[in-house]
């Protein structure tokens, strides 16, 4: 059965010396610990590419700018394919400097060599360069960011990654808890949680070292 | 080493030995401090391990690897194993390798060759299958974790130790920093076993880092060592004095090791 929000709920309160699981001391607040571990899911799968998403983005000739999934966090892998030809190939990820300066005004690619999805203009968009000449599907590989968790008793929710990871992230959501400025600071303890949660991202990059390139 | 089936009973009393039958712990606590043990352990080891068929979408070169497993490690189709490689690496060796299939022909094999990761819940393979196939996916499976008093684990004597020795740190946690730095050797000793286990983690970078053994950055410099022009600058900067700098003739100069890593 896989953990859910709950169930570490549970787990974060006797971690943390609460009474219970309603966090009656008032170091930390519920609202907080939700929002905590939603954010420290989401920087876990930014930080090891765990969970991954797929999508395909239709993209016209001659437009540069593409908006990026909503719950994008970093992407793993993009491809060009040529609509006329169905054939794919990889995009390398690139930034506004390269693409301006990268080539020469000799060269003149037929397809989208670059992307750049970090520092398009405005958030979650990307670039495409040159822009394409004909129509075509920009396929993203991403990590995506995870439903926020509601810690509702009567519904639990999974919490998306394999439950091996669970702990991991628990002493991130840790780390954040007992670094905040306030009565239950503990900055030994937090540093100690950090160091725990950084473990199991070594541990997924080995696991999956040399296999996502 | 001789393996047993230790209950989870027997896990609590065995538990309770180390602080002198006094826990500080809750039956819930330690519950959890025991699988959260079992998971990490897992998760280096290989302990519990899986295989189960999936059949492919025609023409679709990913695939879910399902819920049971949670790392793939090894793929097969028909009883022949596929080479493991990355997404990277199909991209960069094999052109348009996504949309090619078994009936593709050229260059393209006529069955499965290659498999690679997409994450920890998908596979893609090369070439995708023409018609519908089933491969058999294998790797490490969902760890098994106690729940009842009478559920067990298989562990050897010295693994069951270092287990309790995982859940004993855990639980130090609630006693503040100083309880941890105490049990600290526990967690050092958990993670020494686990590479005793797997000696594929043993021999890895993360191993290293985790066990706080990673020397590399010792005996690699971290910048290239000044040079003479540098060195005479400074010494001018200094005290006002330029040093004699050694110049080389250029075939000297190809011999002199630029140093640096």
């Amino acid at each position: 059965m896989a953990v859910t929000d709950i169930d570490q709920l549970v787990d974060l309160a006797w971690r943390l010396v609460e009474t219970d699981q309603s966090f009656t001391s008032g170091l930390w607040t519920l609202e907080e610990i939700r929002h905590t571990y939603t954010d420290r899911l989401n920087r876990f799968n930014r930080d090891t590419k765990v969970m991954l998403t797929r999508v395909r983005i239709p993209a016209t000739a001659n437009q540069q700018l593409y908006a990026l999934p909503a719950d994008w966090l970093a992407t793993l892998r993009a491809a060009w394919i040529d609509t006329p030809t169905n054939r794919s190939s990889p995009l390398t990820r690139s930034d506004r400097w390269a693409a301006e300066r990268g080539f020469p005004a000799s060269v003149t690619p037929t397809r989208p060599i670059l992307i750049d999805d970090h520092s398009a203009p405005g958030t979650l968009n990307c670039e495409l360069f040159p822009a394409p000449i004909t129509d075509g599907i920009l396929a993203l590989l991403y990590a995506s960011t995870f439903t926020p968790l509601a810690f509702d008793d009567d519904a639990p929710d999974a919490l998306g990654i394999p439950d091996e990871f669970v702990p991991f992230v628990t002493y991130g959501v840790m780390a954040d808890l007992l670094s905040k400025d306030g009565r239950g600071q503990n900055l030994a303890l937090a540093a100690y949680c950090e160091q725990r949660y950084l473990d199991g991202v070594r541990i997924a990059g080995w696991l999956l070292e040399g296999l996502l390139g | 080493m001789s393996y047993q089936s230790t209950t989870l009973a027997d896990l609590r009393v065995k538990l309770a030995h180390r602080v002198e039958d006094q826990p500080w712990w809750t039956p819930d606590s330690a519950l959890r401090a025991i699988n959260e043990g079992l998971r990490v352990w897992n998760i280096l080891t290989g302990m519990w391990t899986a295989a189960r068929p999936v059949t492919t979408a025609p023409n679709d070169p990913i695939l879910a690897v399902g819920g049971a497993l949670t790392l793939t490690a090894r793929v097969s189709v028909g009883g022949i194993p596929l080479a493991t490689s990355s997404i990277r690496a199909l991209d960069h060796t094999i052109r348009d390798w996504e949309h090619a299939t078994t009936t593709s022909g050229g260059i393209h094999p006529t069955r499965p060759v290659y498999w690679a990761p997409v994450g920890l819940t998908e596979i893609a393979i090369y070439p995708a299958t023409a018609v519908p196939t089933t491969l058999v996916i294998s790797g490490v499976a969902t760890t098994v974790i106690l729940d009842d008093e009478a559920d067990y684990v298989d562990l050897g004597e010295d693994e069951i130790s270092t287990l309790l020795g995982y859940a004993l740190h855990t639980l130090s946690f609630s006693k503040g920093i100083a309880a941890v730095h105490a049990t600290l050797t526990e967690l050092v000793a958990f993670y020494a076993a686990a590479g005793l286990k797997n000696r594929v983690l043993a021999g890895s970078t993360v191993y290293k880092q985790i066990m706080g053994i990673d020397r590399t950055r010792l005996i690699r410099p971290f910048a290239a060592p000044p040079s003479a022009e540098s060195l005479a600058m400074q010494q001018q900067l200094e005290h006002g004095t330029p040093a004699p700098v050694r110049t080389l003739s250029p075939d000297t100069r190809a011999l002199v090791p630029t140093g640096g890593g």
